[in-house]
This record gives C-alpha cells, sequence and structure tokens, in this order.
C-alpha cells in the first residue's frame, strides 16, 4: 500500500473535539449498571439476610424447646419471625446478620428460602 | 492514546471514581471514536450520533468493566458495534445514494486527495470483517492482539482479512489509477 495515504483524512478540530467531549458528558446524567446496588435490591438482600436469621431463631427455639408448647411459651414459626421482622420488630444490620451464621448455613438458608 | 492517559482512567475507575474515569475518557477518547465511527457510517451527523449512544452504553457498563483488557480496546470494542448497528439501520439510505462519492466519508472534517478517496471506494466494495480490519490496522496501527479483542475475531483470522483486503484494495486502486506506481510506494 501507498504508506503516504496511511492518514485516514479525518481532522477533527480542537472546537469540535471538545463539542464531542460535551455530547459523551451528557451520557453522566443516566443512571448506572451496577454502580451502586438500587434501594430496592439493598433492601431485598438485607431483608434476605434478616429472614434468614429469623428462620434460624425459629428452628432453634422448636429444636430446644421440650414438647408441646404450654401457656407460658412463646411459638415462634418461620412466619410468625418474617412477619416481626417486616414489621419492623426485628433490626439487623448485615454484619449482625453475618456474625451469627457460618456461611455454609448461610447459604443454605438462603438457597432454601429463595427457592 | 497515551498510556499515561491510560494509566490515569485505569485509577479513576480503580477507586469507583467513574466520573472522572469517563470525563478522562471523552477527553481523550472523543476525536478518536468520531474518526472510527465516521469511517464505518461514511455520515457525520451519525457517526456523532453513535459517538453520544456509545458513550451511554460505556457509562452505564463502566462499573461492569472487568479490567481485563485496556479502556481503549474495551471502548473501541462498543463504538464499532454502535456503529455497526448504525449502518445497518441506514444502509437502505447508503444503497440508495449514487454517485462517484459513494463509500466516501461525508464530514466537514473529512479532507481527501484523489488517491485517498479511491482508496475509501475501494475500501466500500470489500466484505465488513475485511474493511473494519484494514481500517484499524492501517489507519490507526492497532495491533492484531487489540483487533482481535475489538472484533472478537481470531489473530489468525484478522491476519487472513487484512491480506485479502490489501490485494483486493491493490487491485482496485490499479484500476482507478493506472498511472500511479504502487509498487514503489509499498
Amino acid at each position: 500500500m501507498n504508506k503516504m495515504n496511511k492518514y485516514d483524512g479525518i481532522h477533527v478540530p480542537p472546537e469540535a473535539h471538545q463539542d464531542l467531549v460535551a455530547r459523551m458528558m451528557t451520557a453522566l446524567d443516566l443512571p448506572q449498571q451496577g454502580a451502586v446496588p438500587s434501594s430496592r435490591s439493598r433492601i431485598r438482600a438485607i431483608s434476605l439476610w434478616a429472614a434468614s436469621v429469623a428462620a434460624l431463631l425459629a428452628v432453634g427455639l422448636f429444636l430446644f424447646s421440650d414438647g408441646s408448647p404450654t401457656e407460658s411459651e412463646v411459638w415462634v414459626t418461620e412466619d410468625l419471625a418474617w412477619e416481626v421482622f417486616q414489621a419492623g420488630e426485628l433490626e439487623l444490620s448485615v454484619d449482625e446478620a453475618a456474625a451469627l451464621l457460618d456461611e455454609s448455613e448461610l447459604n443454605q438458608l438462603l438457597a432454601d428460602l429463595t427457592y | 492514546m497515551s498510556t499515561h492517559a491510560e494509566a490515569a482512567i485505569h485509577e479513576a475507575w480503580s477507586s469507583h471514581a467513574y466520573d472522572r474515569a469517563f470525563s478522562l475518557m471523552a477527553q481523550h477518547y472523543a476525536s478518536d471514536f468520531y474518526r472510527t465511527a465516521l469511517r464505518i457510517v461514511l455520515d457525520h451527523a451519525t457517526a456523532q450520533d453513535v459517538v453520544q449512544d456509545a458513550s451511554v452504553k460505556m457509562w452505564r457498563a463502566l462499573p461492569k468493566f472487568k479490567g481485563d483488557s485496556k479502556f481503549s480496546t474495551w471502548a473501541y470494542r462498543i463504538v464499532v458495534n454502535e456503529a455497526l448497528g448504525a449502518l445497518r439501520k441506514s444502509k437502505n439510505i447508503l444503497r440508495s445514494l449514487e454517485g462517484v462519492n459513494i463509500g466516501v466519508p461525508d464530514s466537514p472534517h473529512f479532507e481527501a486527495d484523489r488517491l485517498l478517496a479511491d482508496l475509501y471506494r475501494a475500501l466500500a466494495n470489500l466484505p465488513e470483517r475485511q474493511r473494519l480490519t484494514f481500517q484499524l490496522r492501517y489507519f490507526d496501527d492497532k495491533p492484531y492482539s487489540e483487533i482481535s479483542e475489538i472484533l472478537g475475531t481470531s489473530v489468525g483470522g484478522l491476519k487472513a482479512n487484512y491480506h485479502h483486503a490489501v490485494e483486493r484494495i491493490k487491485m482496485e486502486m490499479r484500476e482507478l489509477n493506472p498511472d500511479y506506481d504502487f509498487e514503489s510506494n509499498e
């Protein structure tokens, strides 16, 4: 090939370059994908963690109880734990939730709950 | 794109300063994106739109960038894909155009002598992959490894594409310019 022609003939002057830059920068007005989780997805994630802990507490209470319920005992079912959490009576941070479960337990519970 | 600029963009991206990374990318790349887009779509306004639309995709995807290639490579891939999409949409319009300027960019920023204009006309007759490979290799001096990432084609395939493109362009250029001594300028 004729190397004299290697230049593609397109020359963008500085003012046109700045115009293109400005066009590109308009993209910053739009939301990004995956940059920061939306509040909704964060709430959903935290909810799952808290629901897992609530479910674990319910299972624990069931296992360590000595049989049929008496009038003085309070039975915590998984549904009840979830309701308590949803009602805002149970508040757990992600770190608190993580501290209560090891990874395999958490994964198992999450898998059960999200199935 | 200088290594220094690439490093600065990467540094901003690594610290999740995506707006800064994007701003640096725009400052350093805007004209190159336009040139790449214009060579594909051949129309000034469409090339501008391609740059803008590709920018939106870049901005949205920036947090998902894996850092396993250069920003320029990643960005070029988006621009090329966007330009090809725009070209396909406008192909019926382009095909309906007639005249000697077919295949030659229509832009206030394009200026060519007769030989360069003939090169563009010859390029217009190439299959898409050969044309893109030739443009990125010949005009932009991009290494095959990078073109491979941009176009998603193996290096071997690219070398074959480039070889075929050069041979065909030579043939067409000789036909268009029988008096020009191409061999002495190779």
